[in-house]
């Protein structure tokens, strides 16, 4: 009974306390500096020197579970959906770019990189004819299946009209980018037919028809990826997105990344808790 | 005037004296022993041996008051979280200010205490050696110790989620800072250690004496550096070894499950100290027997109570030098829970596998079998009652102590004893009782008739399968001490052919006691003679009685068990491999 009776009380006080929203919670883009949450400090405090701090602008619908760990010298939001992570943002004092490329940032005082692997929602074929007569039928044929959904997405069809060109080199380059590649001969036109080619060098699946084509493809195409990293270097720390995301939440990954997570001015952080008596960093 | 009321109150006095002796005054007899000086406890009056904590209880219940009133600030007024951080702040400037080099690198290496692997070799170490002592009580109150204290301090850390102090911090840190789980862990593991491997004595006190002193100078230390407030540190302080206390109290009571270095030592309530002089005081009052000593009797045949012996005083024992008692406690209580929820995975609801809900009704239920067995006309010891030691939390029942008994497989065993044991067991029959625990330790002989003891265990209107149990466990021991042709012979006087089928198609090696099976095993090992299949050659042939029960509970409990078990090795595999608790 008294065990009850004190079950009872514990959790009237857990309810009152996340009723009372005094957990940690997550750190806010839209607190100032001079105003910031229990969560901006701690993040504050495990980088102290980083001039950023990755932050929530606003959760998107499908982040069920977002994480926030925090130890001395990182800080990581985990994000993901039915106990798989497809996001993970760090700050670290440090970060090795060294396999990145660099591209174009926003945000003033840092530097970019990206390294990525990315298989998009739409599947990409190149109709690649190996005549004139062959450029014809491919042309009517890609205009013909516009608007063909695989797996719910979409398929593109481009017509490769370079007949002057080796077909090797043009599979080569198709392949280059990451397209799928039908081949139409003269023998193809006559049948309907088409061949379905792997890679540049090796036999493709000859004598196939459209729709036998699109279903072995439907095997074929991975899901819909978005895995890599991107690198925000400014003074003092380095902001990683880890993604690691296939099917639906890939889709617009990097836009609702983008969107959702922010950038906090640590540094004005830092100096406002100066200001108020508070010094967290060595002088 | 005044001495006329001296005369009146002296008068009064007296007579409530002389009301208060009727009780006392009434003697009778049982089983020839004088019975006299019976007292009621009045209203107000303490227990036997009243539930009472000692200092060191009051002290961590007023510690655990004070945490949860801290909690209970920061969770009901959020705003107090400001408080305590100014509070907080006041102490760590204090400690800011005066930073020096030498101070910072004891600091330092204090702090390395609370470190994952120092304390993973603290807590993996105190858990082998457990093992290799098979303390297996201790060793999951110490699993279960540590598991509230991390889980606890985790939930609690989310809730509060206060930042680290707002000084400059000059060691490594993780997560939030209160309550300060290093420091937590370490307090808890250090209280884990000193309770389930040292044995209660001085040495175990100046260890946790000295515990409280390292955990003090680490708390220290990690407000020096900045890493914990002072709140957080004193909040972790008091809270884990209070984790540790009770559950080491409740889980593994110093007084039922002792800590010894002997290996398997099976757990019974000690019967020294206070408890052992309010058992002599409860009997005199209570049954009106004077005891001069108790003490443990035949303790390794017995897992569901503690056996005594208790020892008369002269001049009540008419010839009668002892009577047997059986001590109950929440422990057995438990351990009677356990044991039919076993039972229920294992083989469903073979029989009533209902719990009792307390320790009075355990004895209850066991006092009034005892009394109805020998209602019916089964020869067994004579009930003396129930005694209250702590009112719902231990009880004693006493019986006539066979004096001059021995068992069964140690006596000579002739057509009659054959004829004696195999008649009480169709008394039982006939009477709707089964015992549930026929073996060679509890079936007596004395001055020529076979008696039964420990018939407290047994059942009214039991299933046909434990009273065909009960003929054959009994023609099994009957065998050992003479040949399975006569008792079978024997038998066939008082039971069909056709019972004593059924009672060995029902036999398993499960369903005979361990004694009985230990006893078989050796007999088949000397004689070459397996009794239980020569019963079977000798008796109508009959199919197996299947003692498989399935039911919705029994199928919800495994399934339950068998999640709990895997959820169990989960945590542990991951701890081991990964970090945290262990």
């Amino acid at each position: 009974m008294r065990l009850r009776i004190l079950l009872t009380v514990v959790m009237a006080l857990l309810a009152t306390a996340c009723s009372n929203n005094i957990t940690l919670g997550l750190p806010a883009c839209d607190r100032p500096p001079t105003d910031p949450t229990g969560a901006n400090v701690l993040v504050a405090q495990a980088v102290p020197r980083a001039a950023y701090a990755p932050c929530i602008n606003s959760l998107k619908l499908g982040w069920d579970e977002v994480e926030l760990n925090v130890e001395s010298g990182r800080a990581s939001l985990e994000i993901g959906r039915e106990f798989s992570r497809f996001l993970e943002v760090s700050l670290t004092e440090t970060c090795d770019v060294s396999s990145a490329t660099p591209v174009d940032s926003s945000l003033e005082g840092a530097s970019r990189y990206e390294d990525l692997t990315i298989v998009r929602q739409e599947i990409p074929i190149r109709l690649i004819p190996t005549g004139e007569r062959p450029r014809l039928h491919a042309l009517m044929l890609a205009e013909q299946l516009g608007g063909t959904r695989l797996d719910d997405r979409p398929v593109e069809f481009s017509v490769d009209e370079n007949i002057d060109f080796e077909v090797r080199t043009r599979v080569n380059d198709a392949l280059f980018d990451d397209q799928y590649v039908w081949i139409i001969n003269d023998l193809d036109v006559e049948e309907g037919t088409l061949e379905m080619r792997m890679t540049a060098d090796g036999e493709g699946l000859r004598g196939l028809t459209v729709g036998a084509a699109l279903d072995r493809l439907e095997d074929l195409v991975p899901n819909v990826t978005y895995k890599g990293q991107w690198f925000f270097v400014f003074e003092g720390g380095c902001i990683t997105y880890d993604f690691d995301a296939e099917g639906t939440v890939a889709v617009t990954l990097d836009q609702d990344a983008a969107e959702a997570i922010g950038f906090y001015d640590n540094a004005a952080l830092i100096e406002a808790g100066r200001r108020a008596g508070y010094t967290l960093i060595e002088e | 005037m005044d001495r006329d009321n001296e005369r009146d109150s002296s008068a009064v006095g007296s007579v409530a004296r002389e009301l208060d002796l009727v009780g006392r005054r009434r003697e009778f007899k049982i089983a020839g022993i004088r019975v006299a000086g019976r007292r009621r406890r009045p209203s107000g009056e303490a227990a036997p041996l009243p539930r009472q904590l000692r200092a060191a209880g009051h002290l961590w219940l007023l510690s655990g008051l004070a945490v949860f009133a801290v909690w209970f600030s920061l969770f009901i007024v959020p705003t107090s979280t400001d408080w305590w951080t100014r509070q907080d702040l006041k102490v760590l400037e204090w400690f800011v200010e005066r930073r020096t080099e030498a101070w910072t690198t004891i600091a330092k290496a204090l702090n390395a205490l609370t470190s994952e692997w120092f304390l993973r070799v603290l807590r993996i170490g105190t858990l082998l050696a457990l093992i290799w002592v098979r303390r297996w009580r201790h060793f999951f109150a110490v699993l279960l110790t540590l598991g509230i204290v991390l889980a606890t301090g985790e939930l609690v850390q989310e809730l509060v989620g206060r930042p680290r102090p707002l000084v400059v911090i000059l060691a490594d840190w993780e997560g939030t800072p209160h309550p300060s789980l290093p420091l937590g862990n370490l307090a808890v593991t250090l209280a884990v250690m000193t309770y389930s491997l040292l044995p209660s004595s001085r040495l175990r006190r100046a260890t946790l004496v000295v515990s409280g002193a390292v955990v003090t100078a680490v708390a220290i230390s990690r407000v020096y550096l900045g890493v914990d407030h002072p709140s957080d540190a004193w909040v972790a302080m008091m809270f884990a070894p209070a984790v540790a206390v009770v559950t080491f109290r409740l889980f593994a009571p110093e007084a039922v499950f002792p800590v010894s270095w002997k290996r398997g030592v099976t757990a019974h309530l000690d019967v020294t100290g206070r408890r052992g002089e309010a058992i002599k005081t409860a009997v005199a009052e209570q049954l009106g027997i004077d005891v001069v000593a108790v003490e443990p009797f035949g303790q390794e045949g017995s897992g569901g109570s503690t056996p005594l012996r208790l020892e008369l005083a002269p001049d009540d024992s008419h010839g009668e030098d002892y009577l047997f008692a059986k001590l109950y406690s929440q422990t057995h209580l438990r351990s009677d829970r356990w044991y039919k929820l076993g039972r229920t995975i294992l083989y469903g609801s073979l029989e009533d596998e209902v719990r009792f809900s307390s320790v009075r009704r355990l004895v209850e239920y066991e006092d009034y079998v005892q009394r109805l067995m020998r209602d019916s006309g089964i020869p067994s010891a004579e009930p003396f009652g129930v005694v209250e030691i702590t009112p719902e939390r231990e009880y004693l029942m006493v019986s006539q102590f066979l004096f001059g008994s021995q068992e069964l497989t140690e006596a000579d065993v002739d057509v009659d004893i054959i004829d004696d044991a195999l008649g009480v067991i169709r008394q039982m029959w006939d009477a709707g009782l089964a015992h549930r625990d026929v073996k060679p330790a509890n079936v007596m002989v004395r001055n020529r008739q076979v008696v039964l003891i420990d018939v407290a265990f047994g059942t009214v209107r039991p299933s046909p399968w434990r009273q065909a149990v009960d003929l054959a466990n009994m023609m099994v021991i009957l065998a050992l001490r003479s040949n399975p042709e006569l008792v079978y012979e024997r038998a066939l006087l008082q039971f069909a052919p056709g019972d004593i089928a059924e009672a060995f198609a029902a036999t398993r090696s499960v369903t005979l006691p361990s004694q009985s099976r230990s006893s078989l095993a050796l007999f088949k090992k000397e004689t070459g003679v397996d009794l239980v299949e020569e019963f079977r050659k000798l008796a109508p042939s009959s199919e197996p009685i299947s003692i498989q029960r399935w039911s919705s509970r029994r199928i919800a409990l495994t399934i339950g068990a068998v999640f709990l078990a895997m959820l169990l090795l989960s945590i542990v595999a991951s701890e081991v491999t990964g970090g945290g608790m262990l």
